[in-house]
């Protein structure tokens, strides 16, 4: 029963984490530029897209004013941080950065619409607060994004890229279907823009008509019971609903919108009105989705190579001929040996120092064993002196 | 005791005759008095009369003059103000003009500041919408056909995924009670079909 003064660990129970596998998962930081300088609104943004990239996030990240980016791209090898939100803003833009850490690339985004979470609250008529949701990450849904990288456009592959690998992969094997809760969609706009929308997934029985599915509801809770006292028979009630006479309601779930899904442990009633066969088949499930916000329009404006500057792999706005683009790579490579050049000088001057530093301590040492030799010949005199005494 | 009665009725008798000597002695008193004033009073009356007289005399020569003086203020002061264009009272209170000016920076500031903050707050809310307010009707159809759209293409896409998956799931189930060798070996198996024709699965959707 486990060694002494160690704690029991139930090896079943209390699953380890694979090591490898935890290395695997993506983790993200969202920062604010400048800390507060960003403003309020940006600031409530920011908390907001921390609770959408949750659970590989830092979700009580404070920054300083003091905080440059390549504090936070020095962090991120230690902590494993792959992926940097960088918000930041001026007079009339507010702008989103996606770095790749430790090295790159970086993708520049202008944010041209954005709604915060309590925005988007405001305007349903049942807004609903998440609580569990967000133990588990959000299911990535792309709309026309491009795959494959084309000789035109080789960016788009970039783009896609990137935003499939902010998010951890799903297991075949190992997903369970009801963990998922949560749905990001980015869809990709003709002119460009990119639409990003937050919704979570709510699953409900399909087929059951709402008078028995209210029925249904008030076996688990007594308070959920209809009131019934008006209705004379229950034909009445299971064809006709309460006091609506066969209106089809505006939340009637689309033929498209089911799912099948495992059936769960049966309950009671179900086990005494349903045979065994019905038992075995598979429960139908509709998909319903309740948008929680940020909503953000964003458009690509610019990918640099480097986490921090270097080679302009793509710009929206400025286009450069062939020739344009072969002096800039001369540019960047002239650069590149002079950055090698002054490393390698530097280098050449650590080491001479440190020899110079050896040699003369070796000095220092031999000046010692000379100054003691002069003590030896002092003690012999004073040794002479007493013997005449 | 006989005596100290004797001498309680004289000291009676005593009091009561000095109470009549007294009242007497006054009442000629008075009437002396009376005489004298009634004389002195006659005396005075002609004096207060004579002294009337001349003051009556001395204040309608001070009335003349003090109504010329005030003409004359009057007429000075009309030129004053018509020049001046400003009441005497307000022009020269020092303590009101003081205050004014106050009044004038206090609210030339308040308005700067006001100014300056909405600048700021305009700068930090820039691209955020607070609301959706549409201006007519095509815009409003517009905009809800948008978010139903995107609505819907989320749901799709859930929706595949979640069937996908469950189709993968069952397939390996099945694969795993065919497949020979150990456990690992069968895993890995499992998993090398499971994922080929999950992504086939994918692309047929």
């Amino acid at each position: 029963m486990g060694g002494i003064g160690k704690k029991r660990v139930k090896k079943r129970t209390h699953l380890k984490a694979d090591p490898i596998q935890e290395a695997a998962i993506p983790k993200s930081m969202v920062i604010r530029s400048g800390a507060s300088e960003v403003g309020r609104s940006l600031s409530l943004l920011t908390r907001d897209l921390r609770h959408m990239m949750e659970p590989h996030t830092a979700i009580r990240l404070k920054e300083r004013k003091a905080n440059k980016i390549k504090d936070y791209l020095t962090m991120a090898g230690p902590l494993g941080v792959t992926h940097l939100l960088v918000l930041s803003r001026t007079d009339n833009n507010a702008n989103l950065r996606i770095i790749r850490a430790p090295r790159g690339p970086s993708l520049h985004f202008r944010i041209h619409e954005y709604m915060l979470n309590k925005d988007v609250r405001r305007l349903q008529k049942n807004p609903k607060s998440p609580t569990t949701e967000f133990l588990t990450p959000p299911l990535l849904v792309m709309n026309h994004f491009n795959q494959n990288s084309s000789k035109d456009s080789p960016h788009e592959a970039l783009l896609t890229t990137t935003f499939q690998n902010m998010f951890p992969p799903i297991s075949v094997q190992h997903t369970n279907i009801n963990s998922v809760k949560r749905v990001l969609l980015l869809n990709r706009r003709d002119d460009g823009y990119i639409d990003l929308r937050h919704f979570i997934i709510s699953t409900k029985p399909v087929g059951i008509s709402r008078p028995i599915r209210h029925l249904l509801k008030g076996e688990k809770k007594d308070s959920d019971i209809p009131d019934l006292h008006n209705v004379r028979d229950i034909s009445d009630y299971v064809l006709h609903g309460d006091g609506i006479s066969g209106a089809a309601s505006d939340s009637e779930i689309e033929e498209d919108a089911t799912v099948e899904i495992d059936r769960p442990v049966p309950t009671k009633t179900e086990e005494n009105l349903l045979s065994a066969s019905q038992l075995l088949k598979p429960k139908q499930q509709a998909i319903k989705l309740i948008e929680i916000g940020p909503r953000m329009t964003l458009e690509l404006i610019k990918i640099t190579e480097d986490a921090m500057g270097g080679k302009v792999l793509y710009h929206s706005h400025v286009h450069k001929s062939k020739e344009e683009i072969k002096q800039q790579d001369n540019f960047h490579e002239q650069s590149r040996a002079l950055k090698e050049k002054r490393k390698k000088e530097q280098d050449e001057n650590v080491r001479r120092k440190r020899e110079n530093k050896k040699r003369r301590k070796d000095q220092k040492k031999e000046g010692i064993t000379s100054s003691n030799k002069n003590d030896d010949s002092g003690n012999e005199g004073s040794s002479a002196y007493s013997d005449t005494e | 005791m006989a005596k100290s009665q004797r001498s309680q009725i004289k000291n009676e008798d005593i009091s009561f005759v000095s109470q009549e000597d007294d009242s007497s002695k006054k009442f000629v008193k008075d009437d002396s008095e009376n005489s004298e004033e009634e004389l002195e009073d006659l005396n005075s009356e002609d004096e207060f009369y004579q002294s009337n007289s001349s003051e009556d005399e001395i204040e309608e020569e001070v009335q003349e003059s003090t109504i010329a003086d005030d003409i004359a203020d009057i007429l000075n002061q009309q030129v004053t103000q018509t020049d001046e264009q400003d009441t005497p009272v307000l022009s020269l209170s020092k303590k009101s003009k003081k205050a004014l000016r106050k009044s004038n920076a206090e609210k030339k500031d308040s308005k700067l500041r006001t100014s300056r903050r909405r600048e700021r707050l305009r700068k930090e809310m820039v691209g955020r919408v607070t609301s959706v307010v549409a201006v007519n009707a095509e815009t409003a159809k517009a905009l809800f056909t948008h978010e139903r759209e995107l609505r819907r293409i989320a749901r799709r896409g859930v929706v595949q995924l979640f069937n996908a998956v469950r189709t993968a799931q069952l397939q390996s189930s099945l694969n795993r009670e065919n497949i020979s060798g150990g456990r690992t070996a069968r895993e890995q198996k499992v998993k090398e079909l499971s994922k080929a024709s999950f992504l086939d699965l994918i692309k047929s959707q």
